[in-house]
Parts: C-alpha cells; structure tokens; sequence
C-alpha cells in the first residue's frame, strides 16, 4: 500500500485515499487559478469600470470586497473555497484516524538525537484555543489521548492536498527558501544558533539544519500534539532538532542565544498585541550581529489594491481573523518598536529555491524585489515568497 | 472503518454567502459527492487496467453478475457511508455521523 510520506510518520493510503486527496488538491488548484482568474476578470471588466461611471471610487480592499459580495463569480469562488479547505481536513483525517493508536506509539519511542522537551502547565493563547484556524477542526492543540499526534499529523498530511505541492517535496520550500538566502546572500555569517517560533510539525525548521549543518537547532510551538509529531518526524529523517514547548511572547531563553530567529506564516495568526511581544522577545534572545528573517505574508502597502483584497479572504473566511490588521502594519515599524534600528531592515521577495535550483534562485534574489500577483501566493506559475526582518547590531 | 477519533466538523457557523438559505450547504454536498465519483471512476479505471494486462475482459461479465446476499449488506454499508460523505454538512451532527458509521463498522 502507498505511504503518505518518505518519513517514518507516514499514513498509509488506500487507493480511494489516494484519490479523494488527489481529487480535493486539484479542486483547490481549480479555484486559486481559475475560479480566482474569473473573479478577478469580473471586477476588471464590469464591477470595476461600473462603479467608476457611476462616480463611485473602489479605493481600499474593503470596497472592493463589498462591491464583489452581490455578484455570483464572488459568491461561487468564496462558496467552492470554503467547501474545499473543508474537505481537505476532511479526506486526510481518514488515513490517520486507521494508524493513529500506531503514530502515537511510535512518536512516544522515536530517538532522541534531537530532543523534545514539552511543559503541560503552560497556558494556550486564546488566538489558538478560541477559533479552529484555518477551517481545521479541533485546530492544532486539541488532545484526544496520551502522547496524542494527530493534531500534526493531519497538518502534516493536509499540507499535501491544501498546497497541491507547492511547498515543495518535504513541505520545505519556504525554509530551504530563506536559510539559503541568507546562506547566499551573507556568505560570511555562520550562525551557531538557530531559532524556528511557531515551528507546528517543523517542516520548514529541518531546512535549516539542512543549510548551516554545523548550527544548533531550536525550534517552539505552544501546541503539544504538533511538537511530538515534529519530533518524531525529524528523528525519523535523522535530523537533529531541539523541540520546545514554549510561547514565542515569552520565552524562557536567556538573552542573546541566537544567531537567527526565523518564522514562517507565524505572525499573521497572531493578535496585533501579540505582535509586539514576540518581535521584543525575538530581539532580546538575539545575539548582536544576529539576524530575525521571517517569510511573511506581503505587507499591504507593498502590494497591488486587488491584490490586497484578494489576499484578505482569508481573514473574512478561513478564520484567520488577526490576518487583515497584520497586513495593514509597516513592517519596518514594528521592528522599530521591537528595538531594531530602521537602517537594519531587510526584506526580499524570493522564488522558490527547491523549485529552480540554486543558480536561478542566486540570479534572482540579487535583481529588485517583485511585489505582484505572484507574490506571497500559490501558484504553479512561479510563487516568490516574502521575507522580512532586520539584523541586531 | 474505525472509529472517528478526529472530528469532521469544525466549530463555529459556515459562512453563507448565496442569499437563499442551503445554497452554499447544497453546493459543498454536490462537490463531496463529486470527489466520491472521482474516486470510484479512478477505482474502475484502474481495475480495467489491471484485469486487461491480465488478459481478461469483464465488461460483459459483470453486465450478467447476480448479486449475493453478501454482496448486497457491503454494497447497502458503502451506499450508508456515501450518503454520510455527501450531507455531512446538512445538519448531521458529528455524535450523530459517528453513530451511524459505528453500525455499519467492519462492513466497509
């Protein structure tokens, strides 16, 4: 029977498995291209140009939003996206349901040439436990028995169906993407430390053991379940990983342990408060002469207007409600507010390294930024991921 | 099938974004019955293929097949599974899914 990974906490699949998976991922594929294509053709060539000759003005993502809300391509696109993040959780959760007495034995007896270190007493943030992010029941904290992975592994297993492969063969793009940017970019800094904050099953925390094999990897999450199955996953592909339980607003980390702080679509499911505190955290357990890069979502004032209401779906719909208000920071202030000096702001738009290869991809990061519909989205054509962040002095 | 450990509906109210009421619910139905087809057509194709590289030609055989009463209580649990697949989001409650699915237990 086919397994759902090369790693030692994959799933077994059953052909209807298989092709339930395969039929939900292309549906998700059919909307984010052609139902979205449609949509964005709707309001070019009517909503749009209406509202103009009718002397009203769609300035904002907010009006543009509105405007679209009566009109059928709208309603059919929000309708059929929901149904479908709904249905990937749904065709995943099968397979892992069969194997999960299994998966749970086996992350309780996988190696430790990394190390897990969980702490039951810390409290979850409401922004996790309140809302089932991403349409994804029980979310990824939910414990339904000791040692319990499930919550990761039908994280791990919905990334699969969600991106439709556009994260890359392992899920790894988006780390593999910024460590070896830095690697690129800045050949003379060898970080001995590494931090991943928000890391869920540490699919783009193994990239960077990957890129500086001879730094100490960390990486923390709030939620158990995703640490245990991080845990034994990367044990299982034999790379050595620090797992913690912790809250990236709080860190129980001396000061200045790190030479790179890193998260990846960490900060824009986190209140604006929220924030604030993770980015002075990340400050202080930097070492001078560190660096904090994170891949992002683009910010709103770098992008497109249509782009910006189409990105901002998901905080109407996907219950990622802190996402808008994120998107609408400057970025380079808030590290300001952090601690960090403005001069030490850096950010880039990135293609997607495992994708083109290594001399495309050192080609392309030292050309200008591009901020267009292929920034910060899925997309076959060629996504270019965001990141940004700033170097301690 | 085993016991649904992980739950299928997630918390909080769907999003309505048809005016008429059931719209977007009918709308998911149809695509999870879709997703069902799909997966059976892929299940026959891929069984025509294997039996043909085996040198066999069913088609006319299973036009004359007469159904066991075997046949007929896994082929009546598949049909209980699938109606459960396709209204999952009518109302069902996820207690109420399971219960149904737990009958049928080792059927399918």
């Amino acid at each position: 029977m086919n397994r759902s990974h090369d790693h030692g906490m994959a799933v077994s699949l059953t052909q209807h498995d298989r092709s339930r998976r395969a039929f939900v991922a292309s549906l998700r594929s059919h909307v984010l291209q052609r139902m979205a294509g449609d949509l964005r053709q709707h309001f070019e060539g009517s909503v749009g140009p209406d509202h103009e000759k009718s002397g009203a003005t769609l300035e904002s993502p907010e009006a543009i939003h509105e405007a679209l809300k009566p009109e059928l391509p709208f309603k059919a696109y929000s309708s059929v996206r929901t149904a479908a993040q709904e249905m990937v959780f749904d065709v995943v959760s099968d397979a892992v349901d069969r194997e999960l007495e299994s998966l749970n034995e086996k992350a309780a007896q996988s190696e430790n040439i990394g190390r897990l270190t969980l702490n039951p007493t810390l409290p979850l943030p409401k922004s996790v436990t309140g809302i089932d992010v991403h349409l994804s029941p029980g979310a990824y904290h939910e414990e339904r028995a000791d040692n319990d992975v499930s919550a990761g592994a039908v994280y791990d297993n919905s990334i699969d169906v969600f991106a439709f492969g556009q994260f890359g063969k392992r899920h790894n793009d988006i780390g593999a993407t910024l460590s070896n940017y830095l690697r690129l970019k800045f050949p003379e800094f060898a970080p001995s430390a590494i931090l991943d904050c928000g890391c869920t099953i540490g699919h783009n925390t193994l990239p960077w053991a990957e890129t500086y094999p001879d730094a100490q990897v960390t990486a923390i999450d709030v939620a158990a379940p995703v640490l245990r199955y991080a845990h034994a996953r990367a044990e299982s592909m034999g790379v050595p990983v620090d797992f913690r339980q912790m809250n990236a607003t709080a860190m129980d980390f001396e000061d200045e342990q790190f030479d790179v702080v890193f998260s990846s679509m960490f900060m824009h499911e986190l209140p604006l408060k929220h924030i604030h505190q993770y980015l002075k955290e990340a400050f202080r357990v930097l070492k001078p002469g560190g660096v904090l890069w994170q891949m992002e979502l683009p910010p709103m004032n770098a992008m497109p207007l249509y782009e910006n209401f189409y990105m901002n779906w998901d905080t109407y719909y996907n219950n990622e409600p802190y996402y808008g208000t994120f998107r609408k920071q400057d970025y380079r202030q808030l590290l300001i507010d952090a601690g960090f000096a403005a001069d030490d702001f850096i950010e880039a738009t990135m293609p997607r390294y495992t994708f083109i290869g290594e001399a495309a991809f050192e080609e392309s990061i030292n050309s200008d930024n591009t901020f267009d519909t292929l920034t910060g989205r899925m997309d076959p054509k060629g996504t270019r991921w965001y990141g940004f962040g700033a170097w301690k002095r | 099938m085993s016991n649904r450990r992980i739950p299928r509906k997630r918390r909080g109210q769907r999003h309505q974004f048809f005016e008429a009421d059931g719209v977007d619910e009918v709308l998911s139905c149809v695509l999870r019955l879709t997703s069902e087809v799909s997966a059976l057509s892929e299940r026959l194709y891929l069984l025509e293929r294997v039996l043909e590289a085996r040198g066999l030609d069913v088609a006319n055989e299973v036009e004359h097949y007469v159904l066991s009463d075997q046949d007929e209580v896994l082929m009546s649990a598949e049909r209980q599974r699938l109606i459960e697949t396709v209204l999952a989001q009518l109302g069902a409650s996820a207690q109420g899914a399971e219960a149904i699915e737990d009958e049928t237990s080792g059927n399918t």
